[in-house]
C-alpha cells in the first residue's frame, strides 16, 4: 500500500513539473518574428550601391562619433554605415538576433521583389513607396521625409527666363519645367521614374543607370535636369562643389519624398516594430538640416574612402578633385585694343578737364 | 585722426607723457597699427578674433549713424546756396562731365585690364570653391530677391522713396540723395528770409552731426582693431586663392586710378604734392581704414583749406560719393569677365563694350553696403546669358578683402571730381584754413 502511494506521489510530482515547464516554454510570438528568431539572424535586403548618409562604405581610419551604433562590418571585412544600417542594427538588437545584409540587388525594384519573395525579412534601402511597389510589399511609416527636387542646368534657366524663387506652387513649377523641349534625366527602375512620368508628361524623359550618370549628363549639357530628392543633390555638392557652377537645385513645391522600410505580406510583427522605430526616430528633418548636421562627417567619409588605395568599390559620383586648369584664348584682339584705346581717350579727356582755367577777371 | 579729442594749444607748456601718449592715440599711423594688429590676431587666433564681431558691428553702426544726416544736410544746404547765389550754373556742366568721364574711365580700364590679363592670370581656377560659394549663396535664400530686383524699373523704384522719413531711416543713400536734392531745389522757391532760416537749421543739423562723428572717431583705433580682427577671421585663405585673379587685377587698376586721381587733383588745384599730402592725408587715411561715409565730412572741410567753396564742396562731394562709384564699376567689370571665363563664354567686340558701358552706368549708381551693391551685377550678367548668382556670390566673397581700397577710391574720386568741378577760373583763396574738425 505504501509503495502504491509513493508511486502515485512521484507520478503526480512529475506531471505537475512538466505542466509548469510547458507554461514557461509556451511563449507565443508572431510567426514572422518566430521565424527570424529560429533562424537566429535578421536578413536585410539592400541596393548594392551606396547612398550618402543612408548606407555607404566607410574607411577604417575615418573618425566618426558613436561608430559602434551605426557602422557594421560585412563578411568581406568592409565597413558600411549610415542611417539605414543603424536602423537594421537596432532592429536586430531588439530581436536579439544576428544581422545579415544582402547587398546584391541591382535596382531598388529588385530589393522590393526580393522582400516580396521572402528572400529577405525586411528591405531597408532608402526605399520610396510607389503604387507598383505597394502591390508587392507592406511599407512602414516614413522614417525620413525629404523634398523632391530637380538639378537644373543653368543654361536652361537662363534660356527660359526662369526665376527660381518665384516658383512657389506646383503649377508655377510645371509651367516652367513641363515642356516638350525639356530633357529630364531619371534613374531607371526607381520610384522617381514613375513620378517623372506623372509630373512632367510633356518632357522628354531619359533613363540612366544611376543618378550619378544623370548628373554627369547635366554637367555635359546632355540633359537639362535630373530628378531626385533634395538631400541627394545637396550631398553631391559636398564632394563635387563644382557642380553648382553648372547646375542649381530647384525644389518641387508641395512634394514629398518619403523613405520607408519594406516587409513582405504577413510580417505584421516586423511591420509593427518598423513603424514604432520610424515614429521614435528624431528624424523628419529637412535636407538642409541633415546636411548641416552630418555634412562634415559625410565629406570626411567620402574623402577617406576615395583616397584609400585599397578601395575597389563603385563610387556613387565621380569626385572631380580640387579644380582644373582653365585657359581662355583670345578671340577678339581688336576688341581688347579698342578697349585700351577707349580708356586712353577717356583718361586724356578727364586729364584735360583738370587743367587750371585762366581767371576771367572782373 | 586729429579730432576734437586732442587739440594743441599754442604757447602751451611741454606736454606730459600721458598727453603725448594720448596725442599718438588719434594719429593715422597708430590707427593703421591697430588695424594691422587686428589682421594679425584675425589670422592667428580665429575663434578669439570672431568674438570681436559684435564690437566691430556696433562701431560701424555708430559711424553709419551720422552719415545720413550729414549727407542730407550738406547736400540740401549746398544745393540751395549754390542755386540762390547763382553759382550753380558754373558747376553743373563741369560736374556732369567729370562724373561721366570718371566712371567710364574706371569701367574701361577694368574691362581692358580684365580682357588683357585674365587669361594669363587664370592658370588655376578653383571651381570647387566657386561652386561652394554659389551653393552657399543660393541656399541662404537671398538669391530670389536678387533675381526679382534685376529690372530697370526696380532700379528707379529704389531711387525714388515712397516715404521721405522712411528714406531717411533706411540704408538707401541713393534715396537720401534724391530727397536732399529735391528738398534743396524746393527751398529755393521759398521767400528769402525764411529760406535763410531753413538753410541755417539744416546747417545746424550738419554741424551737430559732425560733432557726433568727431566723438565717435575718438574710438577709431579700438573700433578698427575689432573690425579687422573679426573680418580677417571670417575670410579664409581659400577665398583669396580662388579669386586671386579678380583681386590682383582690381588692385592693379586701383593703383592706376589712384595715380590719375593724384595727378588730376594736383593739376586742378595747382598745389604741390606736399601741400596736398598735408591737407588730404587725414580724410584719405580715414577712408581706407574706416569707411568712405565717415570721411566725407572731413574731406569737405579739408578741401576747403585748398580754397574751394564750401557750398560747392557740400554739393559735389556727397553727390560724387553716391553717384560716381569707380570701384563698383571696376569690380563689376572684372567679375563679369571672371564669370565669362568660368563658363567659357567667348566675348566679342560688342559684348566687351557692353560690359564697359553697362558697368559704368550700373556701377556708378550703387551705394551702400556691398551686400546691397552686389545684386546690381545682374544687370550686366543676365543680358550676356551668364548666371547672376555666380557674379553675386563672387562679389560677396571678394568685397571684404578689397573694401579698404574701394572706400579709399570712392573718397579720392570724390576729391578729384570736386577739384575739377571747382576749377572754374576763380582764384582759390585759402579761406578758413585754420579750421579743423
Amino acid at each position: 500500500m505504501l509503495r502504491f502511494f509513493l508511486l502515485l506521489f512521484m507520478l503526480g510530482t512529475f506531471f505537475l513539473c512538466h505542466a509548469e515547464n510547458t507554461n514557461v516554454t509556451d511563449d507565443p510570438l508572431l510567426p514572422d518574428i518566430q521565424k527570424i528568431k529560429d533562424r537566429g539572424r535578421l536578413v536585410v535586403a539592400q541596393f548594392k550601391g551606396e547612398r550618402p548618409l543612408f548606407f555607404m562604405r566607410i574607411s577604417e581610419k575615418t573618425k566618426i562619433p558613436d561608430k559602434e551604433t551605426w557602422v557594421f562590418r560585412l563578411p568581406d571585412n568592409q565597413l558600411i554605415g549610415g542611417y539605414d544600417i543603424r536602423l537594421a542594427m537596432f532592429l536586430a538588437q531588439r530581436l536579439n538576433v544576428g544581422l545579415e545584409f544582402k547587398r546584391i540587388y541591382e535596382t531598388y525594384d529588385d530589393v522590393v521583389k526580393a522582400v516580396a519573395r521572402g528572400d529577405a525579412d525586411i528591405g531597408i534601402s532608402k526605399l520610396n513607396p510607389t503604387y507598383s511597389r505597394l502591390q508587392r510589399v507592406r511599407f512602414s511609416r516614413p522614417y525620413q521625409v525629404f523634398s523632391q527636387a530637380l538639378l537644373v542646368n543653368r543654361n536652361y534657366i537662363l534660356n527660359n527666363d526662369i526665376t527660381v524663387e518665384t516658383l512657389n506652387s506646383a503649377d508655377d513649377h510645371a509651367q516652367a519645367f513641363n515642356k516638350a523641349e525639356m530633357r529630364l534625366g531619371v534613374q531607371a527602375n526607381s520610384s522617381l521614374y514613375d513620378f517623372a512620368e506623372l509630373a512632367y508628361p510633356k518632357a522628354h524623359i531619359v533613363k540612366f543607370p544611376s543618378t550619378a550618370d544623370a548628373v554627369l549628363a547635366v554637367k555635359n549639357d546632355k540633359v537639362d535636369a535630373v530628378l531626385s530628392d533634395d538631400f541627394e543633390f545637396m550631398s553631391l555638392t559636398l564632394w563635387d562643389p563644382e557642380i553648382s557652377v553648372y547646375a542649381t537645385v530647384v525644389r518641387i513645391p508641395d512634394s514629398q519624398y518619403k523613405i520607408c522600410m519594406a516587409v513582405p505580406e504577413g510580417s505584421s510583427g516586423l511591420l509593427g516594430m518598423a513603424d514604432e522605430l520610424a515614429d521614435s526616430i528624431k528624424g523628419h528633418q529637412t535636407a538642409a538640416v541633415a546636411i548641416k548636421k552630418y555634412g562634415r562627417i559625410l565629406k570626411n567619409i567620402t574623402a577617406d574612402i576615395y583616397n584609400d588605395p585599397d578601395y575597389k568599390g563603385e563610387r556613387p559620383y565621380p569626385y572631380s578633385g580640387a579644380g582644373k586648369k582653365q585657359r581662355m584664348e583670345y578671340q577678339d584682339s581688336l576688341a581688347v585694343l579698342s578697349l585700351g584705346a577707349g580708356f586712353a581717350i577717356l583718361i586724356f579727356a578727364w586729364f584735360c578737364m583738370s587743367g587750371r582755367r585762366k581767371s576771367r577777371g572782373n | 585722426m586729429e579730432t576734437n579729442c586732442n587739440q594743441k594749444k599754442e604757447g602751451a607748456e611741454k606736454p606730459s607723457l600721458l598727453a603725448t601718449i594720448l596725442s599718438c592715440y588719434t594719429k593715422p599711423w597708430f590707427c593703421l597699427l591697430c588695424a594691422a594688429a587686428g589682421v594679425v590676431v584675425g589670422l592667428s587666433y580665429k575663434s578669439f578674433a570672431a568674438a570681436f564681431e559684435p564690437a566691430a558691428t556696433i562701431y560701424m553702426t555708430l559711424l553709419a549713424l551720422t552719415v545720413t544726416p550729414i549727407v542730407f544736410s550738406a547736400l540740401a544746404a549746398g544745393i540751395t546756396t549754390l542755386i540762390t547765389s547763382g553759382q550753380a550754373r558754373k558747376y553743373i556742366g563741369r560736374l556732369s562731365l567729370t562724373l561721366i568721364f570718371g566712371t567710364m574711365t574706371a569701367a574701361f580700364l577694368a574691362t581692358f585690364a580684365g580682357a588683357l590679363a585674365m587669361p594669363l592670370l587664370t592658370k588655376y581656377q578653383n571651381r570647387d570653391f566657386i561652386g561652394q560659394a554659389l551653393s552657399n549663396f543660393e541656399n541662404s535664400g537671398d538669391a530670389g530677391s536678387i533675381e526679382a530686383q534685376a529690372g530697370f524699373w526696380d532700379f528707379i523704384e529704389n531711387v525714388v522713396p515712397s516715404n521721405a522719413f522712411g528714406a531717411l531711416a533706411s540704408d538707401n543713400l541713393l534715396a537720401v540723395v534724391f530727397l536732399a536734392a529735391l528738398l534743396g531745389l524746393a527751398i529755393c522757391t521759398v521767400q528769402a528770409q525764411r529760406r535763410a532760416t531753413a538753410v541755417d537749421m539744416i546747417q545746424v543739423v550738419y554741424e551737430t552731426s559732425l560733432t557726433v562723428l568727431g566723438w565717435v572717431l575718438c574710438l577709431l583705433p579700438i573700433g578698427l582693431f575689432c573690425l579687422m580682427a573679426s573680418q580677417t577671421a571670417k575670410v579664409g585663405p581659400d577665398a583669396l586663392t580662388a579669386m586671386l585673379s579678380v583681386i590682383v587685377l582690381y588692385f592693379i587698376c586701383f593703383a592706376i586710378m589712384v595715380t590719375f586721381y593724384v595727378i588730376i587733383i594736383k593739376r586742378a588745384s595747382g598745389k604741390s604734392f606736399r601741400e596736398l599730402y598735408e591737407v588730404l592725408k587725414t580724410p584719405f587715411t580715414l577712408a581706407a581704414i574706416a569707411s568712405s561715409d565717415s570721411s566725407l565730412p572731413i574731406l569737405m572741410e579739408h578741401m576747403a583749406k585748398l580754397g574751394y567753396q564750401r557750398e560747392m564742396l557740400r554739393s559735389v562731394i556727397p553727390l560724387s560719393a553716391t553717384m560716381n562709384r569707380h570701384a563698383t564699376a571696376m569690380v563689376f567689370a572684372l567679375t563679369t569677365l571672371f564669370v565669362a571665363n568660368i563658363y567659357d563664354l567667348e566675348l566679342d567686340f560688342w559684348q566687351y563694350f557692353f560690359i564697359a558701358l553697362a558697368c559704368a552706368f550700373v556701377g556708378a549708381f550703387d551705394f551702400g553696403e556691398y551686400v546691397t551693391i552686389a545684386p546690381m551685377v545682374a544687370y550686366i550678367l543676365i543680358p550676356l546669358n551668364l548666371s547672376s548668382s555666380a557674379g553675386v556670390a563672387i562679389i560677396l566673397t571678394i568685397w571684404p578683402m578689397i573694401s579698404s581700397a574701394t572706400e579709399l577710391q570712392a573718397v579720392m574720386a570724390a576729391c578729384a571730381n570736386a577739384a575739377i568741378t571747382g576749377n572754374t577760373g576763380d582764384e582759390l583763396i585759402s579761406e578758413n584754413s585754420q579750421e579743423s574738425l
